[in-house]
């Protein structure tokens, strides 16, 4: 789906087209072009002038963010967050590519991202025209959009934790491995994304409006809380993964001790059942009437004395 | 700041009849050397004084600027000549008719027609902006005036504002176009076709 943006008399003008055939552009018009195949690319890359390798590189998964500037064109593919699995809550990043010349601006998206959502709702009027500010508009609805997506994480860890306080399940510990993935992504494409704005705002094309200098200070600002953001809830899961580690390993302890007092308690039976089980003549009891009964009631005496004491021993040490 | 006029070259036998000229080095004709010193009288009427004379190296601009400056100065200082205000090399369309050009423009068709040394677009502003960034390198605080053609205004205006100008914008022969330079990168355009008010309602042919 290809979508047209134009500044008219100070409103934003949207045609939204199917078939790239069909398409008329207008010199400052914006195209936002979704999940296209590389036949609409290389069409587009006809009508914009800008070169079809640049557009060509949105077909990369693995495309990592990064500036390339060459003769007035401009390529900045920015890693951009998208929840993944809506069941389980995954999130993952995948690159948005932003590429310009003089007369066009073109962005093209592979998912279902919620920038473009973000960026109309937030800003009041957007000039599709004006290169430098569409640019850092985005990176800044970028750096919002991860805030939100790490404070859904973080209320969703606090339910995690809390739930881990109460049960020991396994299913709580793939849950965390699950979400400490999501921010291993989000913390690489927020590392790559910095450096995309660092080097945009030394460029000379982007330090020439003075009118943007506050929204480039306040992307800057909005990036580094969200790198800040993700660091802490990297830190603070890794932190419950150790602890969750641990509690299990205690847990396997008192399983473990149990078992063995139990193995003691009934090896004392064994013990005596074993030496009376000797085939030799002169055994004590051999010839007795209740010879059986007698070993039978002896070793259970002993053996809930042996429990008693193992059981008034650990609870010592517990007092202890 | 630059105090920058761009003049586009007075009238050519190929202007007359519409052909498009590029690279193709014409000389002005009898009325493009008469409007000329029109245009050199009125600057003088009006009292404009510049620091700087550039020319573009092809001969209908040079022309032009030797017949304005020779009424406004009697300073015999050279002429600078300066590649980067050449005209755009229109490759397969120089000599042939300018609407075959505008069509080609209109549908969208130039990139077929780049092999044949046809100037792309973002080539010809990257160029254009090039040049002026080397000029507020050396000349800050200059009255600058530039004698060129159509398609470097037109690269100018859409580099400054490519919402409201493209490259049908209509730049007639000796209009003198008034842009301010602040710093690299930073332009400003403050009045299209200065003492021409009867372009005015035609901004985009």
């Amino acid at each position: 789906m290809i979508t047209i943006y134009k500044e008219i008399n100070k409103t934003l003008d949207k045609k939204v087209y199917e078939n790239i055939d069909e398409v008329k552009l207008e010199v400052g018009s914006w195209i936002h072009v979704k999940d296209p195949t590389q036949e609409v690319l290389e069409k587009l890359s006809i009508l914009t002038d800008i070169p079809s390798d640049l557009l060509l590189c949105a077909l990369d998964e693995e495309e990592s963010a990064r500036i390339d500037v060459d003769d007035g064109n401009t390529l900045i593919v920015l890693d951009t967050p998208y929840l993944s699995d809506k069941e389980k809550g995954l999130y993952s990043s995948a690159p948005f590519i932003i590429a310009y010349n003089y007369e066009y601006y073109v962005t093209i998206e592979r998912h279902n991202f919620e920038l473009m959502d973000e960026l109309f709702k937030r800003v009041k009027l957007i000039e599709p025209h004006k290169h430098v500010r569409l640019t850092l508009n985005i990176v800044y609805r970028l750096a919002t959009l991860f805030i939100t997506y790490l404070k859904r994480i973080n209320n969703y860890t606090d339910e995690l934790e809390k739930k881990i306080r109460n049960s020991t399940k396994n299913k709580e510990v793939l849950d965390l491995m699950d979400i400490n993935k999501s921010l291993i992504y989000f913390s690489t494409a927020l590392n790559g994304d910095k450096g995309v704005l660092a080097k945009l705002l030394k460029s000379q094309t982007y330090s020439r409006f003075e009118s943007d200098y506050d929204l480039m200070e306040d992307t800057q600002v909005e990036i580094n809380q969200a790198v800040e953001m993700c660091n802490i809830l990297r830190d603070v899961l890794t932190g419950m993964m150790d602890a969750f580690a641990s509690i299990i390993n205690n847990n396997m302890n008192v399983i473990m001790k149990s078992l063995t007092v139990i193995t003691i308690v009934i090896s004392i039976p064994n013990i005596i059942a074993s030496l009376f089980g000797m085939n030799l003549d002169d055994l004590p009891l051999a010839h007795s009437d209740h010879g059986f009964y007698i070993i039978l009631v002896v070793s259970i005496i002993l053996s809930i004395i042996g429990a008693i004491a193992l059981i008034l021993l650990s609870n010592r040490n517990k007092t202890k | 700041m630059i105090e920058l006029y761009l003049i586009r070259h007075g009238e050519t036998e190929w202007n007359k009849e519409s052909i498009c000229q590029g690279r193709t080095d014409y000389p002005l004709n009898l009325k493009g050397k008469e409007e000329a010193s029109e245009v050199a009288k009125e600057l003088k009427a009006k009292n404009y004084k510049f620091d700087l004379y550039i020319s573009s190296p092809l001969k209908r601009a040079f022309e032009t600027i030797e017949i304005i400056k020779n009424e406004l100065t009697n300073n015999k200082n050279d002429i600078l000549i300066d590649n980067s205000f050449i005209e755009r090399n229109f490759g397969y369309f120089e000599g042939k008719k300018n609407k075959l050009f505008t069509d080609a423009y209109k549908n969208k068709k130039l990139v077929e027609y780049y092999k044949s040394g046809l100037e792309s677009e973002t080539v010809l502003i990257s160029r254009v902006v090039k040049g002026i960034n080397e000029l507020i390198k050396t000349y800050d605080n200059k009255k600058v005036l530039i004698v060129t053609h159509s398609n470097i205004i037109r690269a100018l205006l859409v580099f400054i504002n490519a919402n409201e100008y493209n490259f049908l914008t209509k730049i007639p022969n000796l209009s003198i176009s008034y842009f301010a330079v602040y710093k690299e990168n930073d332009f400003k355009l403050n009045k299209l076709y200065l003492f021409n008010n009867k372009y005015e309602d035609k901004t985009i042919s």
